[in-house]
């Protein structure tokens, strides 16, 4: 019996005008968001090796030496990742790269290809898309399924046979995800036709990722449709429950969405920039106070040996203080990230958020991509840092003074050896730690799905098909 | 008649359960955004009134020329609490100084640039999204519904001309639509105007009702839309699966896919490419100060003396030394900012193309227009800021003409408070300091730290109270709604399309479903 109400459903939305109209909308959304991706991907491939080259080119031309590579800007960049095509994951407000030496790491905006005047459009992702037009067409197609029929009076008639209720409930949510199913794979197939064609390459391991985002899509449908049933089945005129899905649909996906910002900045702010000065030069005063006073009297030294006591000291100094500023840049840092997690956590009420958040993790964008990248950044420091003692320590001219400044020149004097320059290339956060973290809103859009099965199906139980 | 009709109509909506649900859902979010914002907008002034305080104190205590940095700072729109614009992600602290030409930048270094980006809800994106589904709400079944009950063609038979039932249910709408919109706006501006930390001009009370009436007339556009489908249907279930695909596609989808096409088909410069270029003129101009030192070397001593550019003593060569360099380097930097400026002005020239062109492919959706409209009249707009920048440039220029004027890049005043009848050479000069010195050791003595003990303390700052003050208005409402010309002729010409359109259809469709 389920099987023929859903078929009736199925047919009928299949020449309905609504599921016509959501065909059309989404494919010409995936088509469009497909074609520009492609061009957006190859600038970002251009991008990235252009901006890798240069980066390299310029410690050959301006680091001459092993001390003056030891505090040359080098730039370390993100990969371009094709899966932002499916979820973009904020990636424009987001650190694309960030500049270190022996001592320092800083940078924290992105300095992309970005428009600072019209900031606040995101780039059109399919979690966007998906998120936005599936969703609505799950509540156009389920606002009516019970109110709309007992107007009708033809869920009496259906009632009268030898039917239980929950077979009807079943049947109709079936044929409504099915329905949807149809413009749903044929917008994704679409989009990444349009892609593949115009040059996009994916890895089997981003093939599985796709795979993935699009079974969360039709979770993600099912979850409106389920809301859609549950309200047509508590009220009595298809009207009234039209615009209760319209209103919970805008608050959900326009309102929500908008709301985390100031809501984080209140419960949780971070330090702002001036207290971040101030304590930058705390720490600057409180390991310089632990020193003699003469510390930072100079008196010139020309890598004459024995070295004398006060360049060590000076030198030792100067490097404690940077360890010191790089742990409250450091700290700074992940306050930031933390309140980001906070906006985002603020805004899970909303599934469409929620499913965001899942399509960001699986596909490996977003905030969990942000934090690797930080901490890979961090880590290749570390190793540049090793690098360059270990050439040093090669040159036996060299006084291997340790020292956080240029001009004390304590380096090695000798060229760097380009070739073997440890170089840096991102890893993305692999599927089982995307995986992992999306866990939760995986868990939260099925436990939205279950309540609301229930929920509908109670509420169909007790409904009054007269 | 018109009136019967538009009272029937409006009588009708009242009581209806899409109004309530509407009203209520509008009137709390208006609240609700409005307190929210007017607390985060007294954090922002609070944060403003002491940026200026520490920039004022900055400036006051200038005892050389080459300390005067004046650093400006824009007030934030208090009428930005009803439409956020871009004011929050564009940087309003500007440094004026011969060395730096003011360029607009993102204040992504304020604050968490991760959470650049995220809006927050203001009454602009409410009136855009609710307001219009409202409008939609109301009037998909105005024609089609009377068609299916079959009351279309009862009306009809009455005296009365058609135009007139079109004009009054068109009224209709539109006044059940006002009394939320009304009531909603009056509730967020009653929390605004209770707090005491936004304080409004009369001006900007004229801003507010053009704000209501701008978004009355976005409304009835919806309004328009609605009557003009619903007589084209003749059943109400399809009119308003269309106008809902419509609502759907220019209030969410179309503005975010035409900045989307914009900006891969207009690609702007990154701005590590731009930094990078600015970095290569800066090492320049450090290149050319080097060269100009080794011409001229520097010899003898000076004491507490801050690479030459705060100096409280030296010997005279040393001096002369130093003010020959500050001639030098001083007027090629003026240079060197002006072509720093110039590689940023073209950069800006192509996000203005970019946001431009983002902007013309989304006008297409009235709520684009509508979002124009109001955060040029909020002076929210990039077009208010890049004002801003503009005024700070020429401030910059009225700057160093008084700086010229008082001869500060060519006199020792520029680098140090020193009298040039006290400046010495060899041991005369170390005689003259003595007196320095024994204050200096007998300070520290006394426990004084050795940055309390700096005899450049106790100099009296300069006296810059005929230095030029920065003044920035802001746009009057001419200019500002002169931005925004197309986006309101556009809206206007929609309305009356679209209105026409609902009539020349309703004339010739039938009454009977």
């Amino acid at each position: 019996m389920i099987r023929k109400i859903l078929w009736k459903e199925l047919l009928t939305n299949l020449r309905s005008l609504r599921l016509s109209l959501t065909f059309i909308l989404l494919v010409l959304s995936m088509m469009v968001a497909g074609l520009v991706f492609a061009q957006k991907y190859h600038q970002m491939v251009e991008d990235h090796d252009r901006d890798v080259n240069v980066n390299l080119q310029g410690i050959r031309d301006r680091a001459k030496s092993i001390n003056s590579l030891a505090f040359h800007s080098c730039y370390l960049y993100k990969s371009p990742n094709p899966m932002r095509l499916c979820a973009e994951g904020r990636e424009q407000h987001t650190p694309n790269s960030f500049e270190i030496n022996i001592s320092r790491i800083s940078g924290m905006g992105n300095r992309s290809r970005v428009n600072f005047l019209r900031a606040g459009l995101e780039d059109l992702d399919w979690a966007f898309i998906i998120g936005v037009i599936v969703s609505f067409a799950a509540i156009i197609l389920t606002y009516d399924a019970i109110s709309g029929e007992r107007e009708d009076g033809t869920l009496k008639l259906m009632m009268s046979n030898s039917i239980s209720r929950a077979s009807v409930i079943l049947g109709k949510y079936l044929g409504g995800l099915i329905s949807l199913l149809i413009p749903l794979m044929a917008a994704i197939i679409l989009n990444l036709i349009i892609v593949l064609i115009l040059g996009v390459n994916f890895t089997p391991e981003q093939w599985g990722r796709i795979g993935m985002i699009s079974l969360i899509s039709l979770v993600y449908a099912s979850c409106f449709l389920m809301l859609g049933l549950f309200v047509s089945s508590i009220t009595r005129s298809s009207t009234v429950s039209l615009v209760i899905l319209l209103f919970l649909w805008t608050v959900f996906v326009a309102i929500i969405p908008s709301s985390g910002r100031i809501a984080a900045g209140k419960l949780q702010p971070v330090t702002p920039g001036r207290i971040i000065n101030k304590n930058l030069g705390d720490a600057w005063s409180q390991v310089g106070d632990t020193y003699p006073k003469d510390t930072f009297n100079w008196n010139g030294w020309n890598r004459t040996r024995p070295v004398p006591d006060q360049v060590l000291r000076r030198g030792k100094c100067t490097w404690e203080i940077h360890e010191a500023q790089d742990r409250i840049h450091d700290e700074h840092r992940k306050e930031m990230l933390r309140q980001l997690g906070l906006a985002q956590n603020l805004v899970r009420v909303s599934p469409m958020m929620t499913y965001t958040f899942l399509c960001e993790a699986v596909a490996g964008t977003g905030l969990s991509r942000s934090e690797s990248f930080i901490a890979q950044v961090r880590k290749f420091r570390d190793e540049w840092r090793e690098w360059i003692f270990s050439e040093d320590r090669k040159d036996d001219d060299s006084c291997h003074v340790l020292s956080a400044e240029s001009w004390t020149n304590s380096y090695s004097d000798k060229e760097p050896d380009y070739e073997h320059l440890p170089r840096f290339s991102e890893k993305m956060p692999g599927l089982k730690n995307g995986l992992q973290s999306g866990l939760l809103d995986l868990l939260l859009l099925i436990l939205f799905n279950v309540v609301l099965f229930m929920a509908s199906y109670l509420a169909f139980m007790r409904y009054d098909v007269r | 008649m018109i009136w019967i009709v538009a009272r029937k109509e409006f009588l009708l909506n009242l009581v209806n359960f899409r109004f309530t649900a509407g009203f209520v859902l509008c009137f709390v979010l208006s609240a609700l955004s409005a307190w929210i914002l007017t607390q985060d907008y007294a954090e922002r002034v609070a944060e403003y009134s002491s940026d200026v305080q520490r920039h004022r104190e900055q400036l006051e205590n200038a005892k050389v020329y080459s300390e005067v940095r004046v650093t400006v700072d824009k007030r934030p729109e208090p009428l930005g609490l009803l439409c956020e614009g871009v004011e929050k992600y564009l940087n309003g602290t500007v440094t004026v100084q011969h060395g730096t030409v003011p360029t607009a930048s993102s204040s992504a270094g304020r604050g968490n640039p991760l959470m650049a980006g995220l809006a927050s809800i203001d009454l602009s994106l409410i009136v855009r999204v609710i307001f219009s589904l409202l409008a939609v709400l109301f009037a998909y079944d105005s024609i089609s519904g009377e068609r299916e009950r079959g009351t279309l063609s009862l009306l009809m038979s009455n005296p009365v001309p058609r135009h007139q039932v079109l004009l009054g249910k068109y009224l209709g709408i539109l006044l059940s639509l006002f009394v939320p919109i009304l009531c909603s706006m009056l509730a967020g501006a009653l929390i605004i105007l209770l707090s005491p930390a936004v304080k409004l001009s009369s001006s900007d009370g004229i801003r507010l009702a053009l704000i209501l009436l701008i978004s009355l007339l976005y409304v009835s556009v919806f309004c328009g839309l609605g009557i003009f489908i619903s007589s084209r249907c003749s059943r109400s279930k399809t009119s308003l699966m269309f106008l809902l695909f419509f609502w759907v596609t220019f209030t969410l989808l179309i503005p975010k896919a035409s900045a989307y096409i914009a900006s891969y088909t207009k690609p702007v410069d990154s701005l590590d490419v731009v930094n990078k270029r600015t970095g290569t003129l800066w090492r320049e101009f450090r290149h050319e100060v080097d060269e100009f030192n080794e011409k001229h070397p520097r010899r003898g001593t000076s004491c507490w003396d801050n690479n030459g550019i705060r100096v409280f003593a030296a010997e005279k060569r040393t001096m002369t030394a130093y003010l020959e360099r500050a001639k030098f380097s001083e007027a090629l930097r003026i240079r060197y900012a002006d072509k720093d400026h110039a590689v940023k002005q073209e950069h800006m020239r192509e996000l203005e193309g970019q946001a431009a062109l983002a902007n013309n492919l989304a006008r297409i959706s009235p709520s684009t227009n509508y979002e124009n409209l109001i955060s040029a009249l909020a002076r929210t707009d990039a077009q208010s800021h890049l004002e801003f920048i503009k005024r700070a440039g020429i401030y910059r220029n009225e700057l160093i003409s008084y700086l010229r004027s008082k001869k500060a890049f060519t006199s020792f005043l520029y680098i140090t408070r020193m009298k040039e009848e006290e400046m010495f050479d060899g041991d005369e000069f170390r005689k003259w300091m003595q007196k320095y010195w024994d204050e200096y050791d007998r300070q520290l003595k006394m426990g004084k730290k050795q940055s309390e003990a700096d005899p450049w303390n106790s100099i009296e700052p300069l006296d810059l109270s005929d230095m030029p003050g920065f003044q920035y208005k802001g746009s009057s409402i001419a200019d500002s709604i002169g931005h925004v010309m197309p986006d309101l002729v556009i809206l206007i010409a929609l309305n009356l399309l679209l209105f026409m359109f609902a009539y020349i259809s309703f004339l010739r469709g039938g009454v009977k479903a």
